[in-house]
């Protein structure tokens, strides 16, 4: 009897995720990000207020058996109802890993005029310059001494040097996985002081969104 | 009763590939011309596509406050070009930094803008309708203007079979419209076609032209569409840096985008700023070493001093270039009968 139950157990924990749909979760902590409320950071030391959080996860890819399965080409996360939140495709399946491209990858970046989440009217394309805006983050902050305590940081560049888009990999540990990006994390690499704002490509970019895309993770 | 149905299959199919057929329109070009750059395949030409691009190139509603449309800059008398201005102006009359380039042979180009900043055409709108100079619009509030016109959501009923706007689609059909902008019916093609011939004066300046011009301004299109230098000294208002501006190599340092020449009787002033009126201002600057910075291109550094005789037998030849039925194409105008709809 024992041995039964043990066994029930153990093929309950082993057994392999059937989804087709991941949950994205923009958190501060353990609290789901709602832009204008105040977040304090110990980095920063002071209060923060998020009023746009958007960036692009796309390729992603299921691993099923080692076996790289295309999932989803493209999906944009926000805080508002203008994106979506969830990774989502058709068929069920027993899904090892994912992977993904958080950002757009290069050869995007230089076919045009996209349609879905990469239509440029989710004001996410650097119209000045030809390139998607892979993450864009925008608030206010007393610490930060730009006009009027705004911040502004829209992470882009597709092109060598400065392409700073990145790839993720990311074993599923439970049933029902939960994409998380922490941005409380986000905010203890970055610095105002440093800078208050990012337009342009640049290698500052290129080392946030690395650093940024480490903190992600599956829960 | 069998033979009927099967005979409604037929007619039914015919007319079909017949409307499908009369839809899709072919990318017609010279048989000289090389092939184009631009990948049709991802947005296939289709006249209701190309009737929307045109009336939306025309529409100052693309602008804030409805006073600015892409044909404010780019006049199709001036094959496309802002004539009389050496910077170009847009909304609430405010000055540019740079002279709008003449739209043609765009299914040619490799990128956009004096710098190439624009990958790719599909793209290139977004630039002048967002900057605050220009036409100080948002693309997302474009489409919210556009849901409100009766007129536009047949255009695009038209063009997609149904009344969905994007952002995507805004944008593939002002391409359209302005791929189908093509020049080659000008006096050098009609000699290239051995349809006419150059006058002694033309022919010298031909010659001429092939010795000393060729090498960036290459025929047929006129250009390579790539980047040089060629010596103008920077404005010290303006401080333009070109394309260093988008490669941050210094190496490029005013480095802009070579113009074709093609009609170029009709799109002075000429430069990246205008700065030239007249033709033969350009031709001096070219044989005179003095003006010039020191750092340009060698092909321009190989131009010798140009005779006043030389430099008028390059223009005669230069002026074989422009292409009238290009300027005065109907078809390429205001698009009245659309957006004057129910004005009469």
């Amino acid at each position: 009897m024992r041995s039964c139950f043990l066994f029930f157990m153990l093929h309950s924990v082993l057994a392999k995720a059937q989804i087709n749909s991941i949950p994205i979760s923009l958190m501060w902590g353990e609290e789901k990000i709602i832009p204008e409320k105040n977040y304090y950071s110990k980095n920063i030391a002071d209060s923060i207020q998020i009023s746009e959080l958007k960036g692009y996860i796309t390729q992603l890819r299921g691993y099923v058996h080692g076996k790289a399965i295309p999932l989803m080409n493209s999906c944009l996360f926000t805080t508002d109802s203008a994106g979506t939140n969830t990774l989502t495709w058709k068929k069920k399946l027993d899904v090892d890993s994912i992977s993904f491209t958080l950002g757009v990858d290069s050869i995007t970046n230089v076919s045009g005029a996209m349609g879905g989440f990469l239509d440029p009217m989710y004001g996410m394309y650097w119209t000045w310059q030809s390139g998607y805006i892979h993450l864009k983050m925008e608030g206010r902050s007393r610490a930060c001494r730009a006009p009027g305590n705004v911040f502004q940081y829209h992470l882009g560049g597709y092109s060598y040097p400065y392409n700073a888009s990145v790839n993720v990999t990311l074993k599923i540990q439970n049933k029902n996985p939960v994409l998380v990006l922490p941005l409380d994390r986000w905010f203890e690499i970055l610095s105002f002081q440093e800078t208050d704002h990012m337009m342009s490509p640049c290698a500052k970019a290129v080392q946030w969104m690395k650093v940024f895309s480490e903190q992600i993770y599956l829960r | 009763m069998r033979s009927l149905k099967k005979t409604h299959v037929v007619i039914g199919g015919w007319i079909l590939v017949c409307m499908m057929s009369a839809r899709r329109i072919t990318f017609q070009y010279p048989s000289y011309f090389p092939e184009p750059v631009y990948s049709f395949d991802k947005n296939l030409l289709k006249q209701e596509q190309i009737q929307l691009g045109r009336a939306l190139f025309y529409d100052p509603i693309l602008s804030l406050n409805d006073s600015v449309s892409c044909a404010s800059c780019h006049n199709p008398f001036s094959a496309f070009a802002h004539t009389d201005h050496a910077l170009s102006h847009g909304i609430y009359d405010q000055i540019g930094t740079r002279h709008a380039p003449a739209l043609f042979n765009l299914a040619w180009h490799k990128s956009f803008m004096w710098d190439g900043a624009v990958n790719h055409l599909d793209v290139q709108a977004l630039a002048p309708i967002s900057n605050p100079i220009e036409m100080k619009e948002d693309l997302a509030h474009v489409i919210i203007k556009l849901k409100g016109s009766e007129i536009y959501k047949d255009l695009f009923h038209s063009a997609f079979g149904d009344t969905l706007i994007t952002g995507e689609r805004i944008l593939k059909s002002l391409s359209q419209f302005q791929l189908t902008l093509v020049s080659c019916n000008s006096k050098y093609d009609s000699v290239r076609m051995k349809k006419k011939t150059f006058s002694d004066q033309e022919e010298r300046g031909f010659i001429l032209f092939q010795k000393y011009c060729n090498s960036c301004h290459t025929e047929p299109l006129f250009s390579t569409y790539n980047y040089a230098n060629n010596g103008l000294p920077e404005d010290s208002l303006l401080k333009d840096y070109g394309r260093e501006n988008v490669t941050e190599k210094r190496e490029d340092r005013h480095s802009f985008k070579i113009p074709s020449l093609r009609n170029i009787g009709y799109t002075y002033p000429y430069m990246h700023d205008g700065r030239f009126k007249k033709l033969n201002e350009v031709l001096l600057f070219y044989s005179d070493k003095k003006r010039r910075t020191g750092q340009e291109d060698p092909r321009v550094r190989n131009i010798p001093a140009l005779s006043s005789e030389e430099r008028f037998d390059i223009i005669a030849f230069l002026q074989t270039l422009n292409d009238r039925d290009f300027v005065f194409r109907k078809k390429n105008q205001f698009p009245k009968e659309i957006l004057l709809r129910g004005k009469d």
